[in-house]
């Protein structure tokens, strides 16, 4: 939500002199060249270029904190450049606010901001300006017809009177779409507009797409999901740190060529070395049962990272969750280093008996958005930093600076609040808050759930510094190539028994999908 | 005016301050009274939560007068209907020391921890109508005779209508207020000992002060459309339900006639017109009950005497078209 | 997730299978919620009860008149709460308005004076509730909870603690007149009603207000100005307020800077039970009507029925609580 901030209105477009150079002015709807922008003496982009011409898809590829969404930013007028020109039809523009850029023909489409849910379609399709009206007084009818217009451009037939928070997800984004067509716009950026649809929806919504292309509208097509890219787009641009790297056709390329640009590396070096675990056991589990969890038993040793896998459903989560105290234990005993702990522990208790749990919905469970990092890292650890009830604030400092250091989390200052902050880097909070509890067991459930690809090496690497640091890490993920190549050893669970046990380093991905399945037991 | 108000009362305080820090006074020395010779002035914390009422305003102003004229050193606190915020600023005032404390038209149930704190500091509390009944709280409590009030509105109710018995009359209360919950069960008790019947079955209550006006209004053009015809008479506790009330039987086309209790400018000007249902009032003569209060202030400064009774309650005059030009109305008292 | 409070109950259920919902007509949209079904169920209860009472012309006329200033003041709150934001000055600068139309009145100007002087007052007042919201970037709940205490304050400084009365028959007459042996005060309800409808309805500027209301970010984005609607809607509600302050007056013949103090929770009932009457879940007139006549209609009826006012007050908490639940119950089950 910070993204939307838009400077103050009323807005207007500034239109410079026309470049002098027309015979400069290439083929392109629309072209930022050499843009550069800066917060607080952090270079967001640096040399970040963008040609999209009309007619065609355009793909905008780089990892999480690459700078594309401040370039969408900057080129729909949210943020003004710090350097560098803004091209549009071969003339230099510069946008005072979103209005102006969107009665330029530049319209941005974002996925959580694309519709009024309490409003009709048609209403939707023609909000502020474009509302048909005479001296104040709105013509429903001429809004109705003219929104039929727009939507039927795109084959739509969805019920004009409706309310637009009714409709499926995928109509939402057509309606959004007709909006953007119904301001006149050439040249469309959609940001990860296929995140919540299902397939057959995204099939609907590339043909519209590519009917909107052969209409001679720009598209500016922002998405992690490569396969899509490859699929829809005619070219595609891919940035790192805020810098252009490079833009070619889409066919001149290959997904793993295109990943290794964007990381700027080899992804196989992803994952670090395996380390030897101790000889002494800091946890075991045995006959363990709860909501999910069935008679499951096992036991982890100092300095080894277990992985737990199985599919969504299989008791995965709860079994963490019980084990950090989260859920209910009904039956069984949970002993860490040596003491049997209480079957009524609560996350107190276990946080006590030194089992913390890294939990998976990282922004609703693991960080207090709007708090700043230091509070984040304070809030799990009142009991550590204060004495007689009195919180000491020279305590704090010195946990939250060893955190920040030790974890390289990237942030202006520990007074930054964590919602500002990158997945991977909101992901390093939550690791830094229970690091400072000096856990011997650390669970962790999707550690790199929704983190770009570099910030995820660095996690792995953290995993690693810790095992090797004496603690026992028990992590979840249900991506079998992250949990062979993150563990030691690895669990896998089906229906809330433990299915199958495997050494990662002979570990093989059809054999643990079998055991996710449940077909085989070793056991 | 809230600002006003914390202005004064941080003055008030800061004044009490210096002057228990110059003095060195202290609760026990003050406790002994009459310290007359000792050219020390004398000191007197009084406080009202009705300040924000004409009656009330008319006190405060009426003290601070007589205060300045009897030489008394005054810590006037207005509590604003807010006895979280009065209470605790009274009660400190007390722990700076006074000789001698004045109530305004706060009800003994409200300031309890003030008469705790007076009762430990050995100062007295001198009260006008601060509760309907005695008790052993103040020094002295004057108030109006509730029963008086609740008497002649009835017997006024009865000459109008010819006779009580089987006649219809609504009573209006307020039961948060003391004296009207204590009148208009008077007035219900006397009503059906006369033969009448209280419409509704009890005593109809108002919840609000505020709205005590559309309330009335409310219940009694209700009433009279689901009976029609079905009212000869309104008791009201209060002036302002009592407009209301009229304006509801005259709004109904009911010849109902309808009292009220204070002596309110406006309902004064209702009894005099003649074409309001509202045909009585009561005026409790509170400037009166105020000099008497002070009289015995005066007199507990000057030797230590204390009242012989510590209740009394004061008889009234009913206001009707008859005298109603005589009449000074309640909220006009100060002008 | 969103920086706007969604108030749409319709939302989370977004599935595919919506599709298939074929549109409804007006009536059977409003019967969506229990709301609508609760105010039908009073009235035939109390029907039962009171036959020969509750639905005829003296007490329907009775209802009317009662709630006609509350729905007045419903209107001005509908309309801020239709952009999201909500009012807690409403009573209070109705109040205010009607002790400066008696103040006035009491010097001895005109009515003329007095009434335009009042509608001035709630205007500026909304005005500057606007401004803090739109341009200065209060909460609404803060800024016209402090706005509110200095006005209660300006009403006891105005009518000097006292209640201001003897106004002239040409002031008294709006509130208390009669056309056809109805009251002034219920036709002017239902032109402010009818006049707020269509401008909700049919204005450029309402449906900004709705626009806004949904999802302020969406809103600005597609180049809805949105601190002057904003501040446009706190000032129409505060002329409204301003309005109905003075047929109060005008209706009791007096005027006291706590009068109709109860008028603020009443019109924030009366609007959230309209919400729950269409399935966008947002403030709408219809609605608000209907709120206040499920408001009016209980007092009514309980007072007919000779209920004690305390169980009264205890019952109409109770009938909200199920008229809301009722409708969000569907909500659910659909």
């Amino acid at each position: 939500m910070t993204l939307m901030t838009e400077p103050a209105e009323p807005a207007s477009t500034t239109t410079a002199a026309a470049a002098p150079a027309a015979a400069a002015a290439g083929p392109f709807a629309l072209e930022a060249r050499d843009v550069s922008k800066h917060f607080d003496g952090v270079h967001a982009l640096r040399g970040a270029q963008l040609a999209v011409r009309p007619g065609e898809i355009h793909a905008l590829l780089g990892e999480n904190g690459a700078g594309k969404s401040t370039l969408i930013k900057v080129v729909t007028g949210v943020y003004a450049p710090d350097g560098g020109t803004l091209v549009r039809d071969g003339e230099e523009v510069q946008f005072t606010g979103v209005r102006a850029a969107n009665r330029a023909g530049v319209v941005a489409l974002y996925q959580e901001l694309s519709i009024i849910p309490s409003i009709s379609v048609a209403e939707n399709v023609l909000l502020g300006e474009q509302m048909p009206s005479r001296g104040g007084i709105v013509s429903w009818r001429s809004m109705r017809q003219r929104a039929r217009v727009h939507l039927e451009r795109l084959n739509q037939r969805i019920p004009l009177g409706m309310l637009a928070g009714e409709l499926s997800p995928v109509q939402q984004t057509m309606v959004s779409v007709a909006r953007a067509l119904a301001t006149d716009a050439k040249v469309l950026i959609l940001d990860e507009p296929t995140a919540s649809l299902t397939d057959t929806e995204i099939r609907e919504l590339f043909v519209v797409l590519r009917s909107l292309r052969d209409e001679g509208v720009a598209i500016v097509y922002v998405s992690h999901r490569l396969e899509e890219v490859f699929e829809l787009c005619d070219r595609l641009t891919i940035m790192r740190n805020g810098s252009h790297i490079t833009t070619r056709d889409v066919s001149a390329s290959t997904i793993d060529e295109v990943i290794s640009t964007m990381v700027g590396r080899d992804p196989g070096s992803l994952y670090p070395d395996r380390g030897t675990a101790t000889e002494q056991v800091t946890i075991s589990v045995s006959d363990l049962q709860g909501r999910r969890v069935k008679d499951v038993s096992f036991s982890a040793r100092a300095g080894e990272v277990l992985g737990i896998g199985g599919l969504a459903g299989s008791g995965r989560s709860e079994l963490l969750r019980i084990l950090a105290g989260a859920q209910k234990q009904t039956s069984g005993t949970i002993t860490v280093a040596g003491t049997t702990v209480s079957m009524r522990a609560a996350v107190p208790q276990m946080l006590e008996a030194g089992v913390a749990l890294v939990p998976e919905e990282r922004r609703s469970q693991g960080v207090v958005l709007g708090a700043t990092i230091r509070d984040n890292i304070a809030l799990a650890n009142i009991p550590t930093v204060s004495s007689a009830g009195v919180v000491s604030g020279a305590r704090i400092s010195t946990i939250v600076e060893r955190g920040m250091r030790d974890l390289q989390i990237k942030a202006h200052s520990p007074r930054q609040p964590v919602g500002e902050l990158s997945g991977g880097n909101q992901q390093k909070v939550v690791l830094a808050k229970m690091l400072a509890r000096r856990p011997k067991v650390l669970l962790m459930d999707e550690p790199t759930r929704g983190i770009d690809v570099g910030t995820k090496a660095e996690i792995y690497r953290l995993i690693r510094q810790l095992a090797a640091g004496g603690t026992t890490v028990i992590a979840v993920s249900s991506e079998l190539p992250e949990l062979i190549g993150m563990s030691d050893r690895v669990l896998i669970m089906h229906e809330g028994r433990v299915s199958g046990e495997v050494d990662a380093a002979d570990a093989d991905e059809e054999v643990l999908l079998s055991y996710c399945y449940g077909k085989a037991d070793v056991r | 005016m809230r600002m006003r108000f914390t202005a004064l009362a941080a003055a008030a305080l800061a004044a009490a301050t210096v002057l228990s820090g110059c003095g060195g006074s202290s609760g026990t020395d003050a406790g002994s009274g009459g310290d007359g010779g000792s050219g020390k002035p004398f000191k007197v914390i009084a406080f009202t939560s009705g300040n924000q009422t004409p009656i009330g305003a008319w006190w405060v102003k009426q003290v601070q007068a007589d205060a300045k004229a009897n030489g008394w050193d005054l810590t006037m606190i207005q509590g604003d209907f807010d006895f979280q915020k009065m209470n605790p600023q009274v009660e400190s005032a007390i722990g700076q020391g006074a000789d001698a404390i004045f109530d305004g038209y706060t009800d003994v149930a409200s300031i309890s921890s003030i008469v705790t704190a007076a009762k430990d500091s050995d100062i007295p509390i001198f009260a006008v109508d601060a509760g309907t009944e005695a008790n052993d709280a103040f020094a002295l409590n004057v108030t109006s005779n509730q029963q008086g009030i609740a008497d002649q509105t009835v017997q006024e109710i009865s000459k109008q209508l010819g006779g009580l018995q089987g006649k219809n009359v609504m009573v209006i209360g307020h039961d948060p207020h003391p004296g009207i919950r204590m009148r208009a069960s008077l007035a219900e008790a006397e009503l059906k000992k006369a033969g009448a019947n209280i419409a509704g079955g009890s005593i109809q209550k108002v919840k609000s002060p505020a709205t005590g006006r559309t309330e009335a209004l409310a219940l009694v053009s209700d009433y009279l459309t689901a009976n029609p015809g079905g009212l000869d008479a309104v008791w009201v506790g209060w002036d302002d339900a009592a407009l209301g009330a009229a304006q509801g039987v005259s709004e109904s086309g009911s010849k109902a006639i309808v009292t009220g209790c204070d002596a309110s400018s406006e309902a004064i000007a209702a009894i005099q017109s003649g074409t309001s249902p509202l045909v009585a009032t009561v005026e409790q003569p509170w400037p009166s009950v105020n000099k008497t209060v002070e009289d015995a202030i005066l007199a507990y400064q000057k030797d230590g005497t204390k009242p012989s009774e510590t209740f009394d309650a004061v008889d009234t005059t009913l206001v009707t078209k008859d005298n109603a030009a005589s009449i000074t109305p309640s909220d006009k008292l100060g002008s | 997730m969103t920086a706007t409070p969604t108030r749409n109950p319709g939302i989370e259920d977004t599935s595919a299978g919506v599709l298939a919902v074929p549109r409804r007509s007006l009536g059977q949209r409003a019967l969506s919620g229990g709301t609508v079904l609760a105010l039908v169920a009073l009235v035939l209860f109390f029907f039962a009860m009171r036959p020969d009472v509750f639905l005829t012309f003296t007490n329907v006329r009775n209802i009317l008149y009662q709630v006609s200033i509350l729905a007045i003041i419903a209107v001005a709150q509908t309309v801020v709460m239709v952009v999201g934001d909500f009012d807690l000055s409403v009573a209070a600068t109705s109040s205010l308005s009607g002790s400066v139309a008696g103040a006035l009145l009491t010097a001895g100007q005109s009515v003329t004076v007095a009434v335009l002087a009042a509608v001035a007052v709630g205007l500026a007042i909304g005005l500057v509730n606007g401004l803090l919201v739109a341009y200065l970037n209060l909460s609404a709940f803060v800024a016209t909870l402090a706005s509110m205490t200095s006005i209660v304050g300006a009403a006891y400084l105005v009518t000097q603690g006292t209640t201001l009365f003897n106004f002239p028959a040409g002031f008294t007459q709006l509130g208390q007149g009669r056309l056809l042996n109805i009251p002034m005060p219920v036709y002017l309800a239902v032109l402010i009603a009818l006049v707020a409808w269509a401008v909700l309805r049919f204005t450029t500027i309402g449906r900004s207000w709705y626009a806004i209301g949904g999802n302020v970010e969406v809103a600005r984005l597609s180049g809805i100005s949105v601190r002057r609607s904003r501040l446009l809607a706190f000032t129409v509600a505060g002329l409204v307020a301003g309005i109905g302050g003075i047929l109060l007056a005008a209706r009791l013949g007096s005027s006291s800077a706590v009068q109709g103090s109860d008028n603020l929770m009443f019109s924030v009932a009366a609007v959230f039970l309209g919400m729950t009457v269409i399935r966008s879940g947002a403030a709408n007139l219809g609605g608000t009507v209907i709120g206040v006549a499920i408001i009016g209609v209980m007092s009514n009826g309980l007072n007919i029925l000779g209920v004690n006012s305390y169980v009264q007050q205890v019952v109409t908490g109770i009938i909200i609580i199920a008229a809301v639940t009722l409708s969000s119950l569907k909500t659910r089950s659909r």
